[in-house]
């Protein structure tokens, strides 16, 4: 079920108008519990088997560690629940890629059939909620903490109860933000009509919703010109104009459902954790990556980088940690060597940067200098999406040869025309934010209340007047 | 304290009645939108709005997309969707309650069945009964559109895209090449050309005629597998004994953008050829 079909809003009236029927930790999560199954379930029921199973691991075994008075059985228990975790996400993920490049199934075989099983829509985001669960608690408690990230010890059923909920909560379920299970747990609780922010609700929505129905969606209509065999009749120019496009498009649709997620999950009284902080406007790579997907960075970065020895054992290990986690977090984000590549390409990035940080070019604060390093990260960043638009290497050296081969063509202005009054808005939403964090002299005092509300209230209108045809979420496929 | 949602709604309202003020009240139509499925949207939405005048329906892909209008006069409606098939516009002919006098459906792409999800937005309620009386809802009129369409008066320009040269023509005819020359899936084939028949004969129990269609397309395609096989299929299935073909074709050979959409000389005189015959079509019977 997509945020932006019609039965998602009947199953949200539904479950918001149930959830506040009653006060209670036990009635208010049971209802979001069975709202989230159905949410998941909607269009392909089969899928509830793998996330139960996956759930009830994760359930299982963070319980154990929980209980577990010495450190050995909670090291094993904590072991074999990240290890299984891993696997799930091994077999149902990276199946096709591990088959394709290490062995070779005749069809009819049985290896063939299991590789036929469609990719679990959300197994990467709820796999990640299993693990950080389990390292949470365990970390918890090998520091000898009294209080658990779970909050108060409890019995297995409020603890299954509570973990299926985490695990499932609808606005974060298939596309996160990936919320960590010591921020998550504490929030559990009763929650009152009273207590809804309805202005932050408002805000996340309209934007969200802005972001993914009006941007988004219609850029999505100008942006497969980059699929061979389209991209032959388009300039180079054209064709760079709508990489550019695709830039704002991909940022737009994950930024919006995030908002959305988060805006839904404030609905319910809970605060899910900012997922994008306007991420072109760095001027560093490094800075790029604290402004997005901040959920997946902070992930890798906690149970990834820092184990691995982050910065701390010398400026060699340090690069290839950061080349490692990089492109380990490329392959999370699709079973395919394309977006490894892409990870290896920010991880060499981030390297890079790292080595010349002493530079004038890094140092300075002069204008052009950051100029030049904010056009340096949006240019690189931009031409690493088309590994995720082309996941296939024989388009991305089709487009490559198109872009030297049709230099000369004629100009189409129907392209920045179009792309433009997409483009606008997201460019308008990143400088509204430097100018409110950082205004010149002469526009201070120009943002305030009622002309946020005016904005809020065209972007409302926007949706209404201009959504595009709805297209799945471009992070659902991961 | 809360912050108040009140200019929020305020101005929402404000802009939404005063752009639906101005679309109802311009003196002016928006045929073609920003894109292909806008485009696509915004000619079934027409359909919709003169349904009863329509004599001649054209279902279709994207071959049949492009004939132009002028051409085909104005009791008929081309249908037609691009990056769709003619299931896509048999169904909609079949669920909006129109009677037409002939439906003539494009055989060249039949490998693609129903878009539902357009068929559900185009008619599902409420929007269908909303768009009947205010423009606002109608997709031509959404700003994007709306400014499209005075860009391209401004200009004078009807299409923005250039004509690609001959050597991207025939790299793109190559490409055609390669795919037409692969075996189609006959399954599948066989499975939509059934549906076909199926919304056929209903349109047919309705007292509408039904009449088929060949896009002419470059000459190097005409006999690979790929445009070969639907052709015999259909032919098997809709014999010309029981139905009204059409022969279209462009002396010389059709010259085209892409190796199967024709160019803007060939898709007018092909659009011609198809008004002509048509009427032939429904005196045959």
């Amino acid at each position: 079920m997509l945020f932006t079909d019609r039965t998602f809003f009947v199953l949200l009236a539904v479950t918001f108008a149930l959830y506040y029927l009653r006060k209670g930790t036990v009635w208010q999560i049971g209802v979001l519990l069975v709202a989230s199954l159905f949410f998941y379930a909607y269009s392909q029921p089969y899928l509830l088997i793998l996330l139960s199973c996956s759930a009830l691991l994760s359930t299982v075994t963070s319980y154990q560690v929980e209980q577990a008075r010495s450190a050995v059985p909670r090291r094993l228990w904590a072991t074999i629940g990240v290890v299984i975790n891993l696997l799930v996400l091994a077999f149902f993920k990276y199946d096709r890629l591990l088959a394709a490049t290490f062995l070779h199934a005749a069809p009819g075989h049985l290896l063939s059939t299991l590789l036929a099983i469609p990719l679990p829509i959300g197994i990467s985001f709820y796999t990640f909620h299993g693990i950080s669960l389990l390292i949470d608690v365990f970390r918890a408690r090998e520091r000898g903490e009294m209080r658990s990230p779970l909050g108060r010890e409890r019995a297995f059923p409020d603890h299954s109860m509570r973990t299926f909920f985490y695990l499932t909560f609808f606005p974060q379920l298939i596309a996160g933000p990936i919320v960590k299970a010591k921020d998550f747990y504490p929030q559990m609780g009763s929650k009152r009509f009273a207590d809804i922010h309805w202005y932050g609700v408002a805000k996340a929505l309209i934007i969200g919703f802005f972001l993914k129905s009006v941007v988004a969606d219609n850029l999505a209509q100008q942006t497969f010109v980059l699929q061979p065999p389209y991209c032959f009749s388009y300039s180079s120019l054209n064709l760079a104009l709508v990489l550019v496009a695709y830039s704002v498009q991909i940022f737009s649709d994950f930024a919006g459902y995030s908002l959305i997620a988060i805006g839904l999950a404030r609905l319910f009284g809970y605060v899910l954790p900012d997922n994008f902080r306007f991420p072109y406007i760095s001027e560093t790579f490094s800075e790029f990556w604290t402004r997005w997907h901040m959920s997946l960075s902070a992930w890798l970065r906690d149970y990834v980088y820092y184990p691995l020895g982050g910065n701390r054992k010398g400026a060699g290990r340090t690069y290839f940690n950061l080349l490692l986690v990089m492109t380990l977090g490329g392959l999370w984000h699709g079973a395919g060597w394309s977006y490894a590549i892409w990870g290896l390409w920010h991880g060499t990035a981030l390297a890079g940067e790292r080595m010349l940080r002493g530079t004038r070019f890094y140092s300075s604060q002069a204008a052009w200098a950051r100029m030049l390093r904010w056009a340096l990260v949006f240019s690189v960043v931009t031409i690493g999406w088309v590994l995720f638009k082309l996941p296939d290497f024989e388009d991305v050296r089709q487009l490559a040869a198109t872009f030297w081969q049709n230099r000369h063509m004629r100009f189409s202005f129907s392209v920045p025309f179009l792309i433009g009054l997409y483009v606008l808005p997201v460019a308008a939403y990143h400088l509204l934010h430097l100018l409110r964090t950082n205004p010149p002299r002469c526009l201070a005092g120009l943002w305030h209340m009622a002309a946020e509300g005016a904005l809020l209230g065209v972007m409302l209108s926007a949706i209404v007047l201009q959504a595009g045809s709805p297209t799945p979420f471009i992070y659902f496929q991961f | 304290m809360q912050r108040p949602l009140l200019p929020i709604l305020l101005t929402a309202v404000l802009v939404f009645a005063g752009y639906a003020a101005f679309v109802q009240l311009a003196p002016f139509t928006v045929p073609t939108g920003q894109s292909q499925g806008d485009t696509n949207m915004i000619r079934a939405q027409d359909y919709l709005a003169v349904q009863d005048q329509v004599t001649t329906v054209l279902v279709g892909s994207s071959l049949t997309f492009r004939l132009p209008a002028s051409e085909l006069g104005p009791q008929t409606a081309n249908l037609a969707v691009a990056g769709g098939g003619s299931l896509t516009g048999l169904q909609i002919v079949r669920d909006s309650g129109g009677r037409p006098r002939l439906v003539l459906v494009e055989v060249n792409v039949v490998s693609r069945g129903v878009d539902q999800d357009f068929v559900r937005s185009l008619l599902r309620f409420p929007e269908r009964a909303l768009r009947t009386r205010f423009r606002v809802f109608r997709t031509g009129y959404d700003p994007v559109n709306l400014a499209w369409r005075g860009m391209a008066t401004l200009l004078n320009k009807a299409d923005f895209t250039p004509v690609p040269p001959p050597d991207i023509v025939r790299q793109l005819t190559l490409v055609q090449q390669q795919d037409l020359s692969k075996n189609p899936n006959l399954a599948l084939l066989r499975a939509n050309l059934a549906a076909m028949a199926r919304l056929v004969a209903q349109l047919q129990a309705r007292g509408i005629q039904v009449g088929f269609f060949e896009m002419p397309t470059d000459p190097s395609l005409k006999d690979l597998l790929g445009e070969v096989v639907p052709r015999r299929e259909a032919a098997a299935l809709f014999p010309s004994d029981r139905f009204c073909w059409l022969h279209l074709e462009v002396p010389g050979g059709a010259h085209t953008l892409d190796g199967i959409h024709l160019s803007v000389e060939d898709a007018a005189l092909v659009a011609h050829q198809i008004k002509t015959q048509a009427s032939a079509c429904q005196t045959s019977r």
